[in-house]
């Protein structure tokens, strides 16, 4: 390194902007996280503890009362437990739904079939949610497909619109979010060794217990960060509800949205808001947990 | 009685690809049979063909005198052993043995029992609770062949068990394969590229190339009569020329290969003017320095003469590359202890008509 070479752009390069570049690039993870993350989140935690005024303003104060109210209130215990159940239910139709799909598509030989199917399933996330919440409310409407099928096959004894509905909502919301299941699934499903299963298989265990006792404990963490994913995205949900559902319906990010842009209440919707955080981080945690342990257990 | 028989197996791949066609073989009750071959020769396929992962376009599957052609893996009662061993990774040692225990049902009791001898059959009691991750390369091979021999299979294969492994750990690993095969007395057939492999290890050896079987027979056969030039490379080193058949008589046939002559012994089935290949090992030829080159050349040797290109020195002998006035390379190999000829320095090379194999083209 002792060459001594003095182009401007060699002395330029070593001397000068390479000390300085070097602590831009490492501390941009840093800058991008407080600035987008973590300044975003303690301006909404202290705007949750601001005091509301009437007419859509709020002065600086410190106070719990938002919180107060909002734990208190029947808000807090009856659409907090239905956000979680709509979400839970979204969550398990997903797996259920998507696993047999997941795997379908993982095991398939062909490289280019793999693609084709994945390539379709991505793609219907190309189209923002609205689009596809009022593509369903219209198939679920009355005299619209859904219902003709139904009527015709029995399931329903006229056909009546669908929506809105709890059932109209969990449709639309399971549709929206399968995509991401059945690619976290994919994923670890493609990941499992081909010859653990043919092992099992040669070992003289049958199709159904060789997925019962290899692929299945294997996919696990696949299952478990799916699962997060799809829970998590289901309980920030707003746009579904609004169009699938009625009130009875609506989820806390309606109801935060309707505090803000409704009520003109921003403190209260900073307080829900950040409770509904609190309980999104206990989920993942606990998830992280499940899954940290597994993963010590094969150690 | 024999454990497995293939009768004209053909395995054609959609796209008309051939990766096996018409092969045939009988493996004897308790035998160790070795495929070996270069890679995309087949045998990985005519394995998977036997223990089921593989239906065959044409042909017969036997194991135990019964048709097997579409019966799934899991009813064949095979043990198999893979190539990067295929340890369940959830599961500890003692449940890795006991799976395919479990899954025929018998009582938790003989399970124990049964794991626990097996464990002692490779030696390695003290891992019984550890997780696979936890074992050394040559540790996982022996719990995976553990877990293969448990239920005590009709047969069992191994598909390049030893490949993944050094060299060192992989020769001991082959003295005690063998030794464990032979304890059980379980007909065993083993999947390898590795020439070596086969023939230190196999009763008999299938030598295969691009879809069919170029010679069977036990190792030291396939070595010293080897069928086709391909056996003859394939399985040890080999000197081979072409060339016709230029005189012949009841003892001695004169091969013409172009610029050289070579005398052999091998006379059978020879007619004049045939096309054949000349065949002969490097440890063959006696090599000697230049001066006294044509001296001991008789009418029953060939001698060839030339200079060391490529010297190598491995140890307990030194193998000779000599180019010959014609440009052709013969290879030789000497103890140390015999002649040392540097790079370089001219030599000859004789070769006794005996040891020279002509294979009919």
């Amino acid at each position: 390194m002792s060459t001594e070479k003095s182009t401007l752009g060699e002395r330029i390069t070593e001397t000068d902007v390479l000390p300085r570049a070097k602590y831009l690039i490492v501390s941009y993870p840093a800058i991008t996280l407080s600035l987008f993350f973590v300044v975003p989140l303690l301006l909404l935690v202290v705007v949750s503890t601001f005091q509301n005024i009437e007419g859509g303003f709020f002065q600086p104060a410190f106070t719990l009362e938002n919180y107060v109210r909002f734990i208190g209130s029947d808000l807090f215990q009856g659409r907090m437990i239905y956000t979680l159940r709509v979400a839970g239910l979204t969550t398990v139709l997903c797996l259920a739904i998507g696993y047999p799909l997941a795997y379908y598509i993982a095991t398939l030989k062909s490289e280019l079939w793999r693609r084709f199917y994945l390539s379709v399933i991505v793609s219907s996330l190309f189209l923002t949610f609205i689009i596809r919440a009022f593509a369903w409310q219209i198939l679920l409407s009355s005299d619209s497909v859904v219902p003709t099928i139904a009527s015709a096959i029995g399931l329903l004894e006229e056909p009546v619109a669908l929506v809105p509905s709890y059932f109209a909502l969990v449709v639309g919301m399971v549709y929206v979010f399968l995509p991401f299941m059945v690619l976290t699934l994919y994923t670890s499903i493609r990941d499992v060794d081909n010859s653990l299963q043919e092992a099992s298989r040669s070992l003289g265990a049958r199709p159904l217990r060789t997925f019962r006792e290899v692929t299945l404990p294997l996919t696990k963490s696949g299952i478990i960060s799916g699962s997060m994913l799809v829970f998590v995205l289901s309980l920030g949900v707003y746009v579904l509800p609004r169009i699938l559902g009625n009130p009875p319906q609506w989820t806390l990010a309606v109801l935060i949205g309707n505090q803000v842009g409704v009520e003109g209440n921003i403190p209260y919707g900073a307080t829900i808001s950040i409770v509904l955080l609190i309980v999104v981080g206990i989920i993942l945690g606990t998830g992280w947990f499940l899954t940290s342990a597994d993963r010590r257990g094969s150690l | 009685m024999s454990r497995v028989v293939l009768e004209g197996i053909t395995k054609r791949y959609p796209g008309g690809v051939e990766a096996v066609s018409d092969v045939s073989l009988v493996v004897d009750d308790g035998e160790f049979l070795t495929l070996v071959g270069p890679s995309g020769c087949g045998k990985t396929t005519t394995l998977r063909t036997i223990a089921g992962f593989e239906q065959p376009t044409e042909g017969f599957v036997g194991i135990n005198d019964n048709r097997v052609n579409t019966v799934p893996p899991d009813k064949r009662d095979i043990g198999m052993v893979f190539q990067d061993f295929a340890l369940f990774p959830h599961k500890t040692v003692a449940e890795n043995i006991a799976y395919g225990l479990k899954v025929r049902d018998y009582e938790s009791d003989y399970i124990d029992e049964r794991v626990d001898e097996m464990l002692e059959l490779v030696e390695l009691p003290e891992t019984r609770d550890r997780m696979p991750d936890q074992l050394s390369g040559g540790q996982q091979q022996r719990i995976a062949l553990a877990r293969a021999v448990a239920p005590e299979p009709d047969v069992l294969l191994l598909d390049e068990p030893l490949a993944s492994l050094d060299k060192k750990l992989r020769e001991t690993m082959q003295v005690e394969l063998r030794s464990i095969q032979r304890k059980l007395d379980i007909t065993t057939i083993l999947v390898t590229h590795n020439q070596k492999e086969a023939l230190t290890m196999s009763d008999r050896i299938v030598v295969m190339n691009e879809g069919h079987f170029e010679q069977i027979g036990p190792p030291e056969e396939v070595y010293s009569n080897p069928t086709t030039p391909f056996v003859a490379d394939f399985v040890g080193t080999a000197n081979i020329f072409t060339g016709t058949v230029s005189s012949i008589d009841d003892e001695t046939a004169t091969v013409d290969c172009g610029a050289t002559s070579i005398q052999s012994k091998d006379t059978e089935d020879l007619a004049l003017n045939d096309s054949v290949s000349v065949v002969f090992r490097p440890e063959h030829l006696t090599v000697t320095d230049g001066k006294t080159a044509t001296d001991g050349a008789g009418d029953q040797s060939t001698v060839f003469d030339g200079t060391v290109s490529v010297r190598r020195y491995t140890g307990d002998q030194i193998e000779y590359h000599v180019q010959t006035a014609t440009e052709e390379t013969v290879v030789a190999v000497q103890r140390i202890s015999e002649t040392n000829a540097e790079e370089g320095t001219n030599v000859s090379l004789r070769l006794s008509a005996d040891d020279c194999l002509l294979l009919q083209q």
